[in-house]
């Protein structure tokens, strides 16, 4: 086996055994600082460790065994009658090996991406519907990512690729059990007990790529839907000690919620990139977005309460209702992006490419009128990117090495909600959000 | 291999450069109407046993709480409460902490009222404070010009219930007047379970608005639920009453009438409810979430500060034990909104 197979084997081995949870902050935000300078319209056109999240199929089109590191960081304002709500930045580190080879004289790679957070790997938020947030930025930002796929070249002009990304639901309970005295709380005696699970769900990632000229790429891919299933039980049993009368009275809670995070919706992008001239790609994808699956992460609690009074003059509350979740009604849309990169500047001792794209993503959230408050708008995002590339830099790497940088921009303009029901307890409201999004991309090829 | 080494430990410093999480954000300066849901007034937030602000005998019923100064960025209150046979006044310099001096607002003392006055609704109209209370089925109004310490009433009632619609059934009472976007005084009034409407152009001679109430119960569907049932039971299916308006300006310019009332349930629970309409005329809209459902709150009266919305409702003096005693209940909304004490 040569050096680059073994470590592709190697790299599935570890694949396989992966635990954690993957969705991505990365459509939001693009993957790979090239990748986002051009606006991510990419499906035809990538064919780094990026492969792997927009179109698996470009791998097969890799030709050295390369390694990728960067971060990313995107500051967010996003305002609602003119006061920023406070949503969390986006910030991690990205990277991936792509590991390409043959078998039987076909070309085959492999790629394994990752997007890690560095601010936390997880966070999970559940709000009642009515309560306002920035459904598509707020939390869906703080997920671990890892895709591995792999991809072959049947065909001089054809490429195939796929592979599976990874999600973890989260599962727990705890129990409580003993005396509680309200007269002296430190003299209660209780026992716990905590068990959380964490259980893999996969997403599929595919993607075919034809190349029937040099000049001329198209792609398509599709990923799969996924969403983080969150059940948490608790029981709470033992006796109550009031304190006041010598009786212990016998009190049983229990308390179980169901919601959903981390929903990532179904995606198709098809897009083609055109070489017209040396050094220039111009790129355009369309992704569609199933959004009209997308279910609410409203938890869905029930609680109970026992209570032996033994003739003690107290009146127990009633169990609180289980809420009723309404659908949130979104609605499937279609993205274009744009993308252009140039090499302007080709030097014995490198070349330069600048980038630049540009993405509209129209809101697949319907206008709020009703109790619920899932906050959204038309997204506009302009990208620009530079990069820098060195074959065998200061001759002590055998390949090259390249650093690119990305800085996106991204609006969502001004827009009012009017409430159908001038009684709803939030009432109008403006909303308008601002994103900027840098990051860098340190990439190495052997 | 070496080199492969070299770039495994620079992508390693890279990856170090992460830090402890910081607060987790996205629920900062949230849109509220400032209109509810209440929360309960807090321990620290009033010298009273939070959350009342009157629990001194004897027993007090349908509070209505008058801005003493006109200023909504001040606390002092003045709240008008019926207790027994008059209307009392306590000032409150705080808003939510009632000191036991008091002093009697109304006594009945005309021959139309019957033996007793009750359901008060205080309204600051230029330097006058104007009181509204019930009276053997009427509405009267009397007019302090001493900031609402002493008051000389009209000599006739302003709506009764007598020769009005059928389903009045001939008595009327709890009144709630406002000074509509209109310029014109618009009453609102409880009767036979339903909440009726009447306008005037100077706060003495009121009309009926339309044949019908204007805020019915809502209808009831399907058996009476039991009370651990497992459905939501609606809080306001057997009647409404006690209505209490204000007028308010949404945050886009629209201008709202707001209606708080009390509903009862087919389970004789109180809770209070809050309705709305566009301007000052059609049918209200109400909100299917009570804006406060605890105490078995009744008859609210809601004075609205800069920062916050206080809510004064009559209400039990406990939720647990069966031995009560009919206090006065504070809340705030919105439910995050911080009620500093006053030194």
């Amino acid at each position: 086996l040569k050096p680059h197979a073994l470590a592709s084997w190697l790299l599935l081995g570890a694949s396989l055994v992966a635990r954690e949870a993957v969705a991505s902050p990365l459509d939001t935000h693009g993957f790979g600082s090239r990748e986002t300078g051009m606006g991510t319209a990419v499906t035809a056109e990538t064919t780094s460790f990026a492969a792997a999240f927009y179109n698996p199929a470009g791998l097969a089109r890799a030709t050295r065994l390369e390694l990728s590191i960067g971060y990313l960081h995107v500051e967010q304002r996003f305002a609602l009658d003119g006061k920023d709500t406070n949503v969390d930045p986006v910030k991690g580190v990205v990277g991936g090996v792509v590991a390409p080879g043959k078998i039987l004289g076909v070309p085959f790679a492999f790629g394994v991406a990752t997007h890690l957070p560095d601010d936390r790997l997880s966070r999970v938020r559940t709000l009642k519907q009515e309560v306002p947030r920035w459904e598509l930025y707020d939390n869906r930002a703080q997920i671990l990512f890892i895709a591995a796929v792999l991809a072959v070249r049947p065909l001089p002009w054809l490429s195939v690729g796929g592979g599976v990304a990874f999600l973890s639901s989260t599962r727990g309970a705890f129990d409580i059990s003993g005396t509680a005295s309200l007269k002296e709380p430190y003299d209660s005696q209780l026992r716990h007990q905590v068990d959380a699970d964490l259980t893999a769900v996969r997403i599929p990632i595919l993607g075919v790529r034809f190349d029937p000229t040099d000049t001329f790429s198209a792609g398509l891919s599709f990923r799969g839907e996924s969403k983080l299933d969150l059940n948490l039980a608790a029981n709470v049993s033992g006796n109550v000690d009031p304190g006041t009368i010598k009786i212990l009275i016998p009190v049983k809670y229990e308390l179980s919620s169901q919601s959903y995070d981390a929903f990532h919706p179904a995606q198709l992008a098809g897009g083609v990139a055109l070489r017209p001239v040396e050094g220039l790609v111009l790129a355009a994808d369309l992704v569609y977005t199933r959004w009209s699956t997308y279910r609410s992460a409203t938890s869905q609690s029930t609680a109970h309460l026992e209570v032996d009074l033994k003739g003690v003059p107290l009146a127990i509350p009633p169990d609180p209702k289980p809420t009723v979740v309404r659908d949130p009604g979104f609605k499937d849309r279609i993205a274009p992006r744009l993308g252009v990169e140039w090499i302007g500047t080709r030097t014995s001792w490198g070349e330069v490419p600048l980038r630049a794209g540009y993405i509209f993503e129209p809101s697949p959230v319907p206008p709020q009128t009703g109790p619920t408050n899932f906050v959204d708008s038309d997204r506009h995002t302009v990208t620009v990117g530079i990069g820098l590339r060195f074959p065998r830099p200061l001759g002590v790497i055998a390949g090259d090495v390249s650093l690119d940088t990305h800085a996106a921009v991204s609006f969502l303009p001004a827009r009012t909600t009017l409430k159908d029901n001038p009684s709803d307890y939030v009432g109008d409201y403006t909303r308008e959000g601002r994103q900027v999004n840098l990051g860098a991309t340190l990439g190495a090829r052997f | 291999m070496g080199k492969i080494k070299a770039f495994f430990w620079l992508s390693l410093s890279v990856m170090s450069c992460g830090t402890q999480a910081p607060t987790a954000g996205g629920d900062r300066d949230l849109p509220n109407a400032g209109l509810g849901p209440f929360r309960v007034l807090r321990k620290e937030e009033s010298r009273r046993v939070a959350p009342f602000v009157l629990d001194a005998s004897p027993p007090w019923y349908a509070p209505s709480a008058l801005d003493l100064d006109g200023d909504p960025a001040t606390r002092p209150v003045a709240l008008y409460v019926g207790g027994g046979k008059r209307i009392d006044r306590i000032v409150l310099p705080d808003s939510v902490s009632a000191p036991p001096e008091r002093t009697a607002a109304l006594s009945p003392d005309l021959p139309w009222e019957g033996a007793s006055v009750g359901d008060p609704s205080a309204l600051r109209e230029g330097p006058e404070v104007w009181l509204y209370y019930a009276a053997n089925g009427c509405v009267g109004r009397a007019v302090s010009t001493d900031n609402g310490v002493t008051f000389l009433k009209d000599g006739d009632p302003v709506l009764c219930g007598q020769g009005g619609p059928v389903w009045e059934k001939g008595a009327l009472g709890a009144p709630s007047v406002i000074r509509g976007f209109d310029g014109r005084f618009h009453l609102f009034y409880g009767a036979a379970g339903a909440i009726g409407e009447a306008v005037s152009v100077d706060g003495q001679r009121f009309s009926r608005v339309g044949s019908g109430p204007v805020l019915e119960a809502t209808p009831a569907s399907g058996p009476v639920p039991a009370v651990d049932g497992g459905v939501d039971e609606v809080f306001d299916d057997q009647a409404v009453g006690d209505p209490c308006a204000l007028t308010t300006t949404t945050a886009l310019g629209r201008q709202v009438t707001y209606l708080y009332y009390t509903g009862t349930s087919r389970l004789s629970r109180h809770g209070i409810g809050a309705a709305a309409r566009l301007g000052d005329e059609g049918a209200f809209n109400r909100n299917s979430t009570p804006a406060l459902a605890r105490y078995d709150a009744q008859a609210p009266s809601v004075l609205r500060f800069t920062d916050f919305t206080l809510l004064y409702a009559s209400s039990l003096s406990s939720e647990a034990a069966t031995k009560v005693n009919q206090v006065i209940l504070g809340a705030v909304a919105p439910a995050t909104a911080v009620v500093d004490p006053v030194p």
